[in-house]
């Protein structure tokens, strides 16, 4: 090669080397700040890259849900324009399901809430729905009994397979309905 | 140029040379000298009242519809149109759906419309005219303005200045002052509207000029027009083209402009000579899709720290609006290329910025490509980018199908399943003229762009704009299938009274209002800030049921036909019934229960609050 040539060529080659650098530093530093907010764990560093390009992980971190939902919001963000493949999307979907799902500190919603009433159904809103929130969020609002009903399935079917029957979360609708339903109702 | 020839015959120069020689200076000479006849046709004296002479103005101006609200002021323009039977008079009921169909008509045709309603409707159409300027669409707006004599008494719909309520949305606006200036004034708007920034203009007309009699000249607008066609700086082509070349993995970002300057088909080939990556305006951003969405080299939403492909070091920019500097990492050089002088540049450090038109900048970027490189080295150089690029493109589409699929039997129907239904059901050339925000997703299993389907929506997010857009999109394309795909929030900001204009016109467009009871993306981002409505669960603003509208019933007292879509094994056969409907020259409304998602979703609960309940006495 050329000595002029060589000399141009070293320095372009520099010059990619240092901006390559310098972009793999800026989003390593980037992602790495994000990822430092979060659990440890598998997938970690997917949610800090993937999420963090739209929106700040505040509310990942407060929300708890259960498997199906958290694939659902993933599935979501995947068609709003996240760039994860299907095994990163697992990944992250495990992750998030482990670090925030139920029983992971209860969302707290600072409602003051008298204990339940006794009931059929007290135990089973107990022991399911008091894993993800506190009871402040049930005992302060009223819902008809369809309201009570869809929410209560909803929160199941997200929580994944055979966590209540169908048996189980009639009780809870109507338990809640019952204690908890609309003034009209 | 008579006398010309008769001055070089005395030269001593010959009749066939002479005339040669005029021939050639014949675009020098003043167009008088011309035998008078293109100036003629360019420009007559007219006497009548400036109502009159706004009309034949417009008419000059090539306007054949005229977007209106009647006001008694407007009454002499409105009186000399009774004898112009090809100037088409389009009423809305509601001056921002009047706005917004012009909108739909100018962004679908490429015209320049002209508004005009009364002065106290005027602040109506602040909400659509904030979205036009958004789109830089080129529109002339007026009103009716208070006698001169009586100006600033604070009397009938008089209002200080009101022109300047839309000083901070429009280029230019101006109150005429006098009827003779009619046609100037207005000619003069249409200019500034169309030329780059292109934007709204306002003027006003006060309605004693527009009753007054004058002698004023109407020209064609012809003769003011600028061409926007601007060739770009060879340098700056050169240095990009170099920058592209050396490039290890460069990305195409794509925007509007290209749209407005039809410069589709070159901006395709430019990404596919060097395999580029193709990315578009984040979120909301962006009335159009620019790029073949099927195209395997198109990525979608462009996001700050692209995982594919990884370590961008150059990103050109072709005619997208750019609006968050931070998009753009430190370390990747940026071109961009913009009609907008004003937007170019105007956030993110740009390493070349290129203003011109974007179909002769791509053409001449792709001309000095293949200068620069020899075939064999451009084929080299793309061909193993391509197909990186198509096999994530590959896997993601996949991968989202089975996203969709998942969602088929939800009930109620999901934006997915609407979205796979419509593009089984639609014509390859139909137009989508989409407002919902939550209803974005449903585009992942639609063709736009290229040969298939055109796109239309509007940057702004100011409700209401979907509706009456559609109109004007089907008034611009009546041979084109469209689609109006608004959701239930934004169906109600737009009126109902949009459907008032689609019977009286007899508009055949579909219309899907996705009804989901909501404000569901609002709702979402409310909540993602984590406040007391994510932590004690309950949606204070966003809810919309209580009371659950009927859209069909409401359309039918319209005289719109409709039907209620509620599970999703409907929704194939309703949209079959749409199509012979507008086949048949008549709209039609599918109400389409959609469901919600994201934060709060099932939720139907909303703070309960009743005046009725208020009363002492039963009144």
């Amino acid at each position: 090669m050329h000595s002029k040539a060589a000399f141009h060529f070293r320095k372009h080659l520099l010059g990619v080397c240092l901006a390559l650098l310098s972009i793999s530093f800026t989003v390593r530093t980037y992602a790495q700040s994000a990822a430092n907010s979060l659990p440890a764990g598998t997938g970690r560093d997917l949610v800090a890259a993937a999420c963090t390009q739209c929106h700040g992980l505040k509310l990942i971190v407060a929300l708890r849900d259960g498997p199906v939902g958290w694939k659902h919001f993933v599935d979501d963000m995947i068609l709003r324009g996240a760039q994860l493949t299907p095994q990163e999307a697992d990944s992250v979907t495990q992750y998030l399901s482990k670090n925030f799902g139920p029983g992971t500190s209860p969302m707290q919603s600072g409602l003051k809430s008298e204990p339940l009433p006794s009931g059929d159904g007290e135990k089973l809103v107990e022991s399911h729905c008091a894993l993800c929130h506190d009871l402040g969020r049930i005992t302060t609002v009223g819902r008809s009994k369809e309201e009570w009903n869809n929410t209560v399935s909803n929160m199941m079917a997200r929580a994944g397979t055979n966590v209540a029957t169908q048996d189980e979360i009639l009780t809870m609708a109507s338990y809640l309905a019952a204690h908890f339903g609309k003034k009209s109702d | 140029m008579k006398h010309l020839l008769s001055g070089l015959g005395t030269l001593g120069i010959t009749a066939a040379a002479a005339n040669s020689m005029a021939q050639s200076l014949a675009p020098f000479l003043p167009a008088a000298e011309d035998g008078g006849a293109s100036a003629s046709s360019a420009s007559r004296s007219m006497q009548g009242t400036g109502g009159a002479l706004l009309v034949a103005q417009l008419k000059a101006s090539g306007i054949e519809h005229i977007f209106f609200n009647p006001s008694s002021g407007a009454a002499p323009f409105f009186d000399a149109l009774v004898d112009e039977p090809k100037m088409h008079l389009i009423k809305a009921l509601q001056e921002g759906a009047l706005v917004a169909m012009a909108d739909g008509y100018a962004k679908a045709s490429g015209k320049t419309p002209f508004v005009i309603c009364a002065r106290p409707g005027f602040p109506n159409s602040m909400t659509q005219l904030y979205n036009v300027w958004k789109d830089e669409i080129p529109m002339v707006v007026a009103v009716d303005y208070v006698n001169r004599a009586t100006l600033g008494e604070d009397g009938f719909e008089d209002a200080d200045h009101l022109e300047n309520i839309a000083h901070p949305i429009t280029k230019w606006n101006w109150v005429a002052q006098s009827a003779d200036k009619i046609p100037e004034v207005t000619r003069r708007a249409f200019k500034f509207a169309s030329t780059m920034p292109s934007g709204p203009v306002f003027l006003a007309y006060p309605e004693d000029i527009l009753d007054e009699e004058a002698q004023a000249s109407v020209i064609d607008q012809a003769k003011f027009e600028v061409s926007m066609k601007v060739r770009p700086d060879p340098d700056l082509v050169e240095k990009a083209a170099r920058m592209l070349l050396e490039a290890q993995s460069p990305l195409l970002y794509v925007g509007d402009e290209i749209v407005r300057c039809g410069a589709q088909k070159q901006v395709a080939e430019l990404a596919e000579l060097l395999g580029m990556p193709v990315t578009r305006d984040g979120g909301t951003i962006g009335w159009s899709k620019a790029f073949p969405t099927q195209h395997p080299l198109y990525l979608g939403t462009n996001l700050r720290e692209m995982r594919y492909p990884a370590h961008v070091d150059v990103t050109l920019n072709l005619g997208g609006r750019l609006a968050y500097g931070e998009r753009i990492q430190p370390g990747i050089k940026l071109i961009q290329v913009r009609m907008d002088p004003t937007n170019l540049a105007r956030t993110a450090p740009t390493d070349v910025a290129i203003f011109g038109d974007l179909k002769f900048t791509t053409a001449d970027l792709i001309a000095a490509l293949r200068s620069m490189a020899t075939a064999d080295r451009l084929r080299q150089i793309s061909q193993e980018r391509a197909a990186k690029t198509h096999e994530y493109t590959t896997t993601m589409r996949k991968f989202r199908e089975s996203i969709g699929r998942e969602t088929w039997n939800h009930s109620p129907v999901s934006f997915e399943r609407l979205g796979m239904e419509l593009e089984t059901a639609l014509d390859k050339d139909a137009c989508v003229v989409a407002e919902s925000d939550s209803g974005r997703k449903m585009e992942d299993f639609m063709s736009f762009g290229g040969s298939d389907k055109q796109y239309f929506t509007t940057t702004g997010a100011a409700l209401g704009w979907g509706l009456p857009a559609a109109f004007g999109v089907k008034l611009a394309h009546p041979d084109l299938p469209v689609v109006s795909v608004v959701g239930d929030g934004a169906f109600l900001f737009a009126g109902p009274q949009p459907l008032w204009s689609y019977a009286r016109y007899k508009a055949p467009v579909t219309i899907i209002v996705c009804n989901n009871r909501s404000y569901n993306n609002e709702r979402n981002r409310i909540w993602n800030i984590g406040g007391r409505q994510f932590q004690t669960g309950r949606d204070m603003t966003c809810y919309l049921g209580d009371p659950d509208i009927d859209y069909a019933k409401l359309a039918s007292g319209f005289g719109v036909e409709g039907e209620i879509v509620a599970e999703p094994s409907q929704l194939q056969a309703a949209l079959q019934r749409a199509k012979r409907a507008t086949a048949d020259g008549r709209p039609y409304l599918l109400d389409v229960h959609i469901e919600r998602n994201g934060i709060g979703a099932t939720s139907t609960w909303h703070p309960s609050y009743s005046i009725a309940e208020l009363r002492q006495r039963k009144v």
